[in-house]
């Protein structure tokens, strides 16, 4: 956790702090890159747009909420607005996943981050999209309709194939999270 | 939200993954760059500011006294005159005594300036004639003269005659004409008579000081601005190519003032402050994908970057019924110019070349104006909350002024020109950097100070 004292000398531009800061949020925020990206190269791009974002805008930081917080936001917006660049929001709506199994034996936080990511990566940019958004950083539905540009409704029924799609890779047995760790090694 | 869920999440808010170095460093080199191009920024506009200082200081240098340190402070009176008279040098040529009682002492007891001469204002063709050294275009017409402005009471006869053959040699060095009249009493064989009869303005006519016309200006006008959007970096060359396509400026509106000052020598420098309101179009199809790169770049532009909530609201424009094609952005902009003009004069008409500096802040104070058949509900409402943004460029100015006498203090003028761009818009973090080539004609109202 990085000391207010630090954001401080931060905000007035000091290389080292930034440094200091950067080095305590890099992989985690390299973990909300890795969640969002298709690609690892995407990823690293995003990480260095989003700590850009973050170093160009720290003096807004009025420390009244949780730093790691703030800075896990500007992450995430960076991530949406590097998919954004590619028009992500056309593949937003997938055709409808039929073969999907509900019933699987697996539950997927018992999974290993890694294999978790492993089958994050796999989804559909749409999917993937609003199941980074609601499960893994927190935000609603109408947060994600507004910027996202759907419908609340759109945002829900998404999440709901996202989730029957993971479940149907687990069920399916078709999971090999060495074969797909590609993005994370 | 799920048990499932909330586990998930906390599983990841640890997680973590230590991204390669090659990443820290090319931020490094992004954070570098950025407090490099400021850092210029912030020195051109400084040496803007400097520069404007110098040159209003010069101004002021130039306009107001400059005591001379090698010509003494002198009065004319009477005994000057006296000993003018008994000068058979001066007598022969011309009335000393018409002159010594010519204009009265109200004038005269006043320090002699160094960059004082005296000179015509009015028609400076007659001036040159009759400056004419040889004699050859001596004065004989009385109407002639009193075009002129003849200074000799400024000064005691007897310095005049010191000084004549130095300030028939300034003649023409600029815009400062040394009095004909002064070059008649030094050079040429004028009688008593002959002063008289020719000469009755040297007699009758006021002092003119060579001095600077202070003015202040009013105008509007109108301007076509084509705007440019640049790439910081070459990731972001297809979002300025799709913005360059999708929107341009159309127009600009503005009104202001000049406070100027035209120096003798033709010279003139001013300086001023205008708003302008402009007000820029998209030009793009409803859905395509530029239009909606283009909603997404404008509220970019000029909401908070740090805003998520705001700069992707824009993509519901193309969901909630943007059916024109056409939506209009109102901006304003305080503008500061300085420029740099020489003059040269027709009758009635004084006609001012310009160069100079354009320095602009760009307000974004509120919400995007648009004219929309649709819903323009969201698009206001989504600018609404954007805090105002502020930008600043400068341009290279040029032009040429008209200014239309109406009499001897009040003029119209009629101004085109145009801007080039040196320092586009932009804030620190957005990536593209907009530069505006701007068409302008002014209309105004100039009224002479002194």
């Amino acid at each position: 956790m990085v000391d207010n004292n630090i954001i401080l000398i931060a905000q007035q531009g000091n290389r080292k702090a930034i440094k200091v800061i950067y080095d305590d949020f890099a992989g985690k925020a390299f973990v909300i890159c890795l969640r969002y990206a298709k690609r690892r190269e995407d990823a690293e791009d995003m990480l260095q747009e989003g700590f850009v974002k973050i170093f160009h805008n720290i003096k807004q930081f009025d420390f009244k909420g949780n730093f790691e917080g703030w800075m896990r936001r500007v992450m995430v917006h960076a991530c949406i607005r590097f998919l954004g660049k590619i028009e992500i929001y056309n593949d937003i709506e997938q055709p409808e996943f039929t073969n999907l199994k509900t019933n699987s034996p697996t539950i997927i936080s018992e999974l290993s981050e890694m294999e978790i990511l492993a089958l994050i990566e796999k989804l559909p940019n749409g999917y993937k999209l609003v199941f980074n958004m609601y499960v893994l950083d927190g935000y609603d539905h109408a947060e994600i309709a507004a910027k996202l540009s759907i419908t609340e409704s759109t945002s829900r029924s998404q999440l709901v194939k996202a989730r029957r799609m993971l479940q149907s890779f687990l069920g399916k047995n078709n999971f090999e999270p060495q074969q797909v760790l590609k993005i994370v090694e | 939200m799920r048990e499932q869920d909330k586990k998930l999440k906390e599983k990841f808010q640890q997680y973590s993954i230590v991204p390669p170095e090659t990443v820290w460093y090319k931020i490094e080199q992004r954070l570098s760059s950025k407090q490099r191009g400021l850092f210029f920024f912030q020195e051109i506009q400084k040496i803007n500011f400097i520069a404007s200082m110098v040159g209003l200081l010069l101004v002021m240098w130039l306009s107001f006294d400059q005591i001379s340190s090698d010509m003494p402070t002198q009065s004319f009176n009477s005994e000057s005159a006296d000993n003018a008279k008994q000068d058979n040098t001066i007598t022969d040529k011309v009335s000393v005594s018409q002159i010594a009682n010519s204009s009265g002492d109200k004038l005269l007891k006043k320090p002699i300036r160094k960059a004082e001469r005296i000179f015509f204002e009015k028609d400076q063709n007659i001036n040159t004639n009759l400056s004419d050294r040889n004699g050859e275009n001596t004065i004989t017409n009385g109407e002639l003269i009193e075009k002129g402005i003849v200074a000799l009471d400024h000064f005691p006869l007897s310095d005049l005659m010191k000084q004549e053959e130095s300030w028939v040699n300034t003649k023409e060095r600029g815009n400062v004409y040394v009095s004909p009249e002064i070059s008649i009493l030094g050079l040429q064989k004028v009688s008593n008579q002959d002063a008289q009869l020719n000469f009755p303005a040297i007699v009758n006519k006021k002092i003119t000081k060579p001095q600077n016309q202070y003015y202040l200006e009013v105008f509007t006008g109108a301007e076509y601005i084509s705007r440019k959007l640049e790439a910081k970096s070459s990731e972001y060359n297809d979002f300025a190519v799709n913005r360059n396509e999708t929107e341009k400026f159309v127009s600009s509106i503005q009104g202001g003032v000049l406070i100027g000052v035209n120096f003798p020598s033709k010279w003139s420098i001013a300086a001023g402050l205008n708003y302008s309101n402009e007000t820029y179009l998209f030009n793009a199809k409803l859905n395509s994908s530029r239009w909606k790169t283009a909603l997404v770049a404008v509220d970019t532009l000029f909401s908070n970057p740090q805003n998520p909530e705001i700069v992707y609201k824009s993509i519901q424009y193309t969901e909630t019924g943007v059916l024109n094609t056409k939506v209009y952005n109102s901006l304003h902009s305080i503008q500061m110019p300085i420029k740099i003009g020489y003059s040269f004069s027709i009758p009635k008409m004084r006609i001012n070349l310009f160069v100079g500096l354009n320095t602009g802040y760009l307000f974004y104070t509120r919400g995007q104006v648009a004219d929309l058949k649709g819903s323009s509900q969201n698009i206001q409402y989504a600018h609404e909350n954007n805090p105002y943004k502020l930008g600043i460029n400068m341009n290279a100015t040029t032009g040429i002024s008209f200014a239309y006498l109406l009499n001897s203090s009040l003029a119209i003028t009629m101004e085109p020109q145009i801007q080039i761009p040196i320092i586009g818009y932009s804030e620190s973090t957005y990536p593209l950097l907009e530069k505006q080539t701007r068409y302008g004609l002014r209309l105004g109202l100039r009224y002479g100070l002194r």
